[in-house]
């Protein structure tokens, strides 16, 4: 395998875990659990709880 | 329809090159230490697999076990016999390849032992991703040439070793750059339904007080926050800023080591903050990044502002007025 094959292979995977680690999370219902085993959106605390939710 | 096949191709190739760490590819010292930082990563992923050997003797069941499909042969055994197997697996595959780190067979055993473990911790219930970033990069580090013996050394094997070594890297930078555009497309959605945003002076002390009541626990910095939000503020931009930017710092090598050290305080201070554990990553950027083959131990201040995301280009701008060289284009940014 050539140098510039190998490149172009590792660019395509790091966008192919992007784009489906960005559908696992988007795909999904609000209700149903991001999972597309072994991938992840990595969108962790991506959303500030609202004061009056913690204040109940 | 050839022409056009040909134009994609060419629009590829542009958009695929990158001059500046690709230069640090061909140097020899590059390739050196990445082959003296690669068995460091199966030494360490040892370590983690006996440690977790512990686990044998309580096993933290978090729910119902539905085995992942990499263990789907667990569902013909009985637990405990698939938690004895996958663990003393795991071990058994990283010693072989902590020992045959240079041959292709002893990575892969590596791979197969983290991930029959990873999917075993992700086999109760929600996926457990504290092990995620060790499996993909186990992944990627399979593919090394296997030019460990000085004599196979060409410079294209060389070229190929450093940028899977280098796709690690990217590939650890990318998660932490999903991170960060979660966090943005959080904070667009949230500031136009009119909510409290990530970049509001409390949404450090809302993040840290509610994850802090979801854990019933109290933390080092958590009460600080809480009664002086601004405390906690101006890390959580930077933070955002560490993450968002992550993927471009692989283009640059003379952010690095900087910037690892930037996302191990992240780590350490989200802990000590609201209580959020992932030091499994740690180790991952110290090996990868804290030595990394195509850094320079001693950089100078002015090539890591200019490689700044965003204050570099402002500082760009501004040295353009006074000098014609940079030392980089602008155009070799990405």
């Amino acid at each position: 395998m050539s140098y510039k094959l190998l490149k172009k292979i590792i660019i395509f995977f790091l966008i192919l875990y992007f784009l489906i680690g960005l559908f696992a999370r988007y795909a999904k219902n609000e209700n149903e659990m991001e999972d597309i085993y072994p991938f992840f959106s990595w969108f962790l605390f991506n959303k500030v709880p609202q004061p009056q939710v913690y204040e109940e | 329809m050839r022409s056009k096949i040909h134009h994609l191709i060419n629009f590829l190739n542009q958009y695929t090159r990158f001059p500046v760490i690709e230069k640090r590819f061909e140097e020899d010292h590059s390739f050196r230490n990445a082959k003296a930082v690669v068995p460091f990563f199966y030494y360490f992923i040892f370590f983690i697999a006996v440690l977790k050997l512990l686990e044998l003797r309580h096993f933290p069941l978090r729910g119902n076990f539905t085995p992942r499909w990499p263990i789907f042969w667990a569902n013909y055994v009985d637990l405990q016999i698939v938690l004895t197997i996958v663990l003393v697996f795991f071990a058994f595959a990283s010693l072989v390849a902590a020992f045959f780190y240079y041959r292709r067979a002893g990575r892969v055993i590596a791979f197969l032992g983290i991930f029959q473990y990873h999917a075993l911790l992700s086999s109760f219930g929600s996926p457990h991703h504290q092990m995620d970033l060790w499996l993909w990069v186990a992944f990627l580090l399979i593919f090394l040439p296997n030019i460990w013996n000085e004599k196979n050394k060409s410079l294209e094997e060389q070229k190929k070793f450093s940028l899977v070594f280098w796709s690690a890297q990217a590939f650890v930078l990318l998660t932490y750059s999903m991170s960060g555009i979660g966090k943005i497309l959080g904070a667009i959605t949230q500031y136009f339904n009119g909510e409290v945003h990530i970049f509001a002076l409390n949404a450090a002390a809302l993040h840290v007080t509610s994850q802090l009541n979801a854990m019933q626990s109290t933390t080092l910095l958590g009460p600080l926050i809480t009664k002086y939000p601004l405390f906690g503020w101006f890390p959580l931009v930077a933070i955002i800023y560490l993450q968002f930017f992550a993927f471009l710092i692989a283009f640059r090598p003379s952010l690095h080591r900087i910037w690892a050290l930037g996302l191990v305080f992240f780590h350490v201070g989200t802990f000590l903050a609201m209580d959020a554990e992932f030091f499994h990553a740690i180790p991952l950027l110290l090996i990868l990044f804290f030595n990394s083959p195509f850094g320079r131990l001693n950089p100078s201040w002015r090539q890591i502002a200019l490689d700044l995301p965003i204050f570099g280009w402002i500082f760009a701008s501004i040295f353009k007025r006074s000098k014609k060289n940079y030392l980089f284009e602008i155009k070799d940014v990405i």
